[in-house]
């Protein structure tokens, strides 16, 4: 029987205007590719990482500190790509409001 | 008769044209109950339904990309990715399934519930979100019953016109097309909305804000949107018609003529020179108000640290923003406002009891002093960030020669602590408050002793003195930043910095109002601050006037009995020299 990998990744928003509508959008795209369930968590509430909903209810700003978890066969990959959209500011870090 | 509404400036330009009144609710959703034969098949219909509504989005999303460009048309991917999403389908798939419910009831409840667990957040970011998925309720539920796709406005004639709505969505606004669409005015909305945003790359001048708009206005009436100053003109009169003529020819040149005067030197017709700052509440807008033309910071806000975040601010990012604005001015004052926090902005992890006078309350000084834990993180913060600039640490609501000692004794602490880690600071920084309460300008001799400078807060000292919430616009007539009783306190507090020779400015809005800065260089406060996009426009009016005019002015004001007597006074005593009509100030002028 085979363990289903579950990984963990600690990031941090980096783009001045935090997961606002269009990175929200980016980050749930993204997610979708993968077959691993993504959860995204900060402070306690857990949304569901492939949820447009979910993960604005998290109105996470510059500077929040979010959990992605993954659990499935590619979470490994999934991690990286999701963990280094955030950490990149999404491509929009020096964008004026 | 004309009626005039005052609301907020969302994107710039002025208009005429005929009101047409937006037609876009969410529709009644009878309750009925499906045979149990039925619900597959209402579950079919649901996915079919949701396919057509996200065919036409896509379609709509492709218009805006070719319109407005990529950046522009991604603002419709979070309602698109809606339509599918799991949180959303399941739900009401689920209530179809279970409840028998056809998929109208099953939708709108889900969107309910959804809509609920938004609404326990109060982050702005979230609510603007709440927008877009009332659009969508629009759209589904309107094909979900078998109703014509609603037409936002009738299309029949070929006049310009303007839409007047509660509020407004992207996909409503990206189809526009700014020859006929020549105007936007709504109830609700702000100036970060994305429809506003939208607005403003089409080029379509828009005020939002105006509370009652749409209950004011019959369609087909005529109307001026007036988007530089926030104003809506309904059934203008032919006097009004003249004046909007008059105005969107000088507005033209007005605009052209202040690209130029950010290089120029803000001195008065004789020589007199003002000190101009500039207002930020993000340090990335450092650069915009240098371009514009300011000669320091007269008041960093430092509340976006704190509001909305869910846990304190660390000493290290505070010293990276507070040091990026030094840098951004070498050798010019930059003003740091401690944290203001109560009032009306709560930070989270403070979990601050609703209080019965949130004005009158646990805020700004105080609740420094009572934190520690908040407040010495910032004092160390801004104490690194004096090795980089000429930095001023700037006390909110202060009222007592305690507060400030209180003060002094945490800096001194701070102080021996850096030096024992060896890490840099200058100590020559200055300290001083912010004048904004009665009990600060009635004690300010006694103030002035301990501050080295005195910084005059306007839009608190009007609301302290007046009684008046400055947030209740039922009361926005009684806002008077021209009361005696306000520029008498101007003057005592002008008076006794100079006896105690300490500099004293002023930061608030009424710096940024023509007349305002006319009585307050005519009051010899030397340094003005004001929010960045104003700069220009403030340094035009203080070249066109004499100083010595102002101070004639002035004290003719001082002796004035009404607000309206103020008013008269400065406005005559600037005479010519400024246009007041095309000023952008925030508030009306009320001129006589």
């Amino acid at each position: 029987m085979n363990e289903t990998p579950v990984q963990e990744r600690r990031v941090r928003i980096a783009n001045r205007m935090g997961m606002h509508a269009r990175p929200a959008a980016a980050f749930v795209k993204l997610a979708g590719r993968f077959k691993s369930e993504i959860v995204l968590a900060r402070d306690g509430l857990e949304v569901n990482g492939k949820s447009i909903m979910g993960v604005l209810m998290l109105a996470a700003e510059q500077g929040a500190e979010l959990t992605i978890r993954g659990e499935g066969p590619d979470s490994e990959e999934a991690l990286e790509a999701l963990g280094d959209l955030v950490e990149d500011g999404f491509g929009e870090a020096g964008e004026e409001p | 008769m004309s009626v005039t509404l005052d609301g907020l400036p969302a994107s710039e330009g002025i208009a005429f044209g005929k009101v047409h009144l937006l037609n876009w609710a969410i529709p009644d959703v009878p309750h009925r109950t499906l045979p149990s034969g039925e619900v597959d098949a209402e579950i079919e219909r649901f996915h079919r339904t949701r396919a057509e509504v996200k065919a036409h989005l896509e379609r709509i999303q492709s218009e805006a990309a070719d319109r407005l460009g990529d950046m522009e048309a991604r603002i419709f991917d979070p309602q698109i990715l809606m339509l599918d999403d799991a949180e959303v389908v399941d739900g009401t798939v689920q209530y179809i399934a279970e409840n028998r419910l056809p998929a109208s009831r099953a939708f709108h409840w889900r969107m309910l519930e959804l809509q609920h667990l938004w609404r326990r957040t109060s982050n702005p970011m979230v609510l603007d979100r709440l927008n877009d998925l009332e659009d969508l309720q629009v759209r589904l539920l309107h094909r979900l019953l078998d109703l014509p796709d609603p037409q936002a406005w009738e299309d029949e004639s070929t006049e310009p016109i303007i839409i007047v709505g509660r509020n407004l969505t992207p996909s409503l606004t990206v189809q526009m097309d700014p020859a006929r669409v020549v105007g936007i005015a709504t109830d609700q909305g702000t100036r970060t909305s994305h429809w506003a945003i939208l607005a403003r790359s089409l080029g379509i001048p828009a005020v939002v804000g105006l509370v009652h708009a749409s209950r004011s206005v019959e369609e087909g009436q005529d109307a001026i949107v007036d988007g530089r100053v926030g104003r809506l003109i309904i059934d203008p009169e032919a006097r009004d018609r003249d004046v909007f003529e008059d105005r969107r020819v000088r507005i033209q040149g007005w605009e052209e003529e202040l690209a130029q005067i950010a290089r120029l030197d803000p001195i008065t017709l004789d020589g007199h020179p003002v000190a101009l700052r500039a207002n930020l509440d993000l340090p990335g807008e450092s650069v915009r108000a240098r371009e514009h033309g300011a000669e320091g910071v007269g008041l960093f806000r430092t509340e976006f640290l704190v509001v909305g975040r869910s846990s304190m601010p660390q000493e290290e990012e505070q010293y990276e923003a507070y040091r990026h604005v030094a840098e951004t001015f070498p050798n010019r004052a930059v003003f740091i406002r401690t944290f203001d926090l109560g009032g009306d902005k709560f930070p989270m992890f403070l979990n601050m009891p609703a209080e019965e006078n949130p004005f009158l309350g646990w805020r700004a000084i105080r609740v420094c002093l009572d934190r520690l834990e908040l407040f010495r993180p910032q004092l160390r913060a801004i104490l690194r960030a004096t090795a980089h600039g000429d930095i001023r640490i700037l006390l909110p609501l202060v009222n007592d020669v305690e507060e400030i000692l209180r003060v002094r004794e945490l800096l001194g602490e701070e102080e021996a602590r850096l030096k024992d880690e060896g890490i840099p600071f200058a100590s020559s920084y200055k300290l001083g408050i912010l004048v904004e309460t009665p009990a600060a300008a009635l004690d300010a001799a006694e103030l002035a002793r301990h501050c080295d400078f005195f910084s005059i807060g306007t839009n608190d000292l009007v609301q302290y003195t007046l009684a008046v919430d400055r947030t209740n616009s039922r009361l926005a007539e009684l806002y008077n930043p021209f009361h005696p009783a306000v520029v008498r306190q101007l003057h005592q507090v002008a008076r006794v910095s100079h006896a105690a020779g300490i500099e004293v400015s002023v930061c608030g809005e009424m710096a940024a109002n023509p007349l305002g800065t006319f009585l307050l260089v005519g009051l010899d406060i030397g340094a003005l601050s004001v929010a960045w996009p104003a700069l220009p426009e403030v340094k035009k009016v203080i070249r066109s006037f004499r100083v010595e005019d102002a101070r004639a002015a002035a004290r003719r004001a001082l002796a004035a009995s009404t607000s309206a007597d103020v008013t008269r006074c400065l406005a005559e005593g600037l005479g010519n020299a400024v246009d007041l009509s095309a000023f952008s100030g925030r508030w009306s002028l009320s001129l006589p």
